[in-house]
């Protein structure tokens, strides 16, 4: 994981500086898997976003003599990746599917995570509480992992608005903390939470459509 | 998301708090509450299970990934730019 080890961070910037492959080599590990998810967020093929990871690597190489500490050498890292993705998207975004879908607040505050009909309103008998209440999905470990539940997850992600989509890769494909993926984003906590929150409730209601349909 | 609710805790309230409620960032008394809540719920319940099944399924989604082409290129790249040094 995109570990911050503040202490260690001087070194290998130095190493980086004077030429050390291995350090360099040790970099690319960790981070080569993680980037190349993060520029998959934003560009619609594995190649591009191989080309993405290609340039930003070229870029750390290029940029390790003038990089000043400001942020964390990892936080570095994935802002140049960042940069180089969404200016790649943009140009790219002609070929998704989705982009004709933006949403009014790219943050998604103002989306509820739950459709409100599934809700009874202020007439109900119980306003605020369930009217079609979510259901225990059946088998969902081997349901989730079939190729037609990776491919609904992925529609969903699709569709995510783009820093939703950037959270949601690092905080739930790749695991990191939350500490660590508002250090890659620069971004707040409660922004972080907010956009994580809203990205999950979609993908939940995507699954379980699909677990609906399934059982249907 | 976190602020305490003074109305008594509903469903569609919940579903915004789950968030937080996974990731250990609710103020104990709002915790409480909504703890107290799925002990009635059983669509809460469902929900949140739902909602857990939903981030392992994600984790699933991006384990197992390799990019070997681009790992062997930026070395390669790093290599012939700035080699030199190499600590073995």
């Amino acid at each position: 994981m995109a570990g911050a080890r503040p202490s260690d961070e001087g070194a290998l910037v130095e190493a980086l500086r004077r030429g050390d492959e291995a350090a360099f080599a040790q970099l690319v590990d960790e981070l080569n898997g993680p980037l190349t998810r993060l520029a998959l967020a934003h560009v619609p093929s594995r190649a591009v976003a191989e080309d993405v990871v290609g340039d930003t690597w070229l870029g750390v190489i290029r940029g390790i003599d003038d990089f000043e500490g400001r942020s964390s050498l990892r936080t570095w890292i994935f802002q140049i990746l960042l940069n180089i993705a969404r200016t790649r998207g943009k140009r790219e975004k002609r070929a998704l599917p989705f982009s004709s879908l933006r949403r009014r607040d790219p943050e998604g505050r103002d989306e509820p995570a739950v459709e409100p009909s599934r809700f009874e309103g202020p007439r109900g008998e119980y306003p605020g509480h369930w009217a079609r209440p979510p259901v225990e999905w059946q088998a969902p470990e081997e349901r989730l992992a079939t190729e037609a539940a990776r491919d609904v997850m992925l529609g969903a992600i699709a569709k995510l608005p783009e820093r939703q989509r950037e959270v949601l890769t690092l905080r739930d494909m790749l695991g990191y903390s939350a500490e660590e993926a508002r250090n890659a984003l620069d971004l707040s906590e409660t922004n972080q939470r907010v956009l994580l929150h809203r990205a999950r409730s979609k993908v939940r209601a995507a699954l379980e459509r699909y677990f609906e349909e399934a059982e249907a | 998301m976190t602020a305490p609710v003074s109305e008594e805790m509903n469903c569609k309230m919940f579903v915004e708090l789950v968030t937080d409620l996974i990731e250990g960032r609710l103020v104990a008394s709002v915790r409480l509450e909504a703890e107290a809540h799925l002990d009635d719920c059983h669509g809460c319940t469902a929900y949140l299970q739902q909602m857990r099944h939903t981030i392992a399924g994600l984790r699933a989604l991006a384990v197992s990934e390799d990019f070997p082409r681009t790992r062997e290129r930026a070395i390669a790249v790093f290599a012939e730019l700035r080699g030199g040094s190499s600590a073995d």
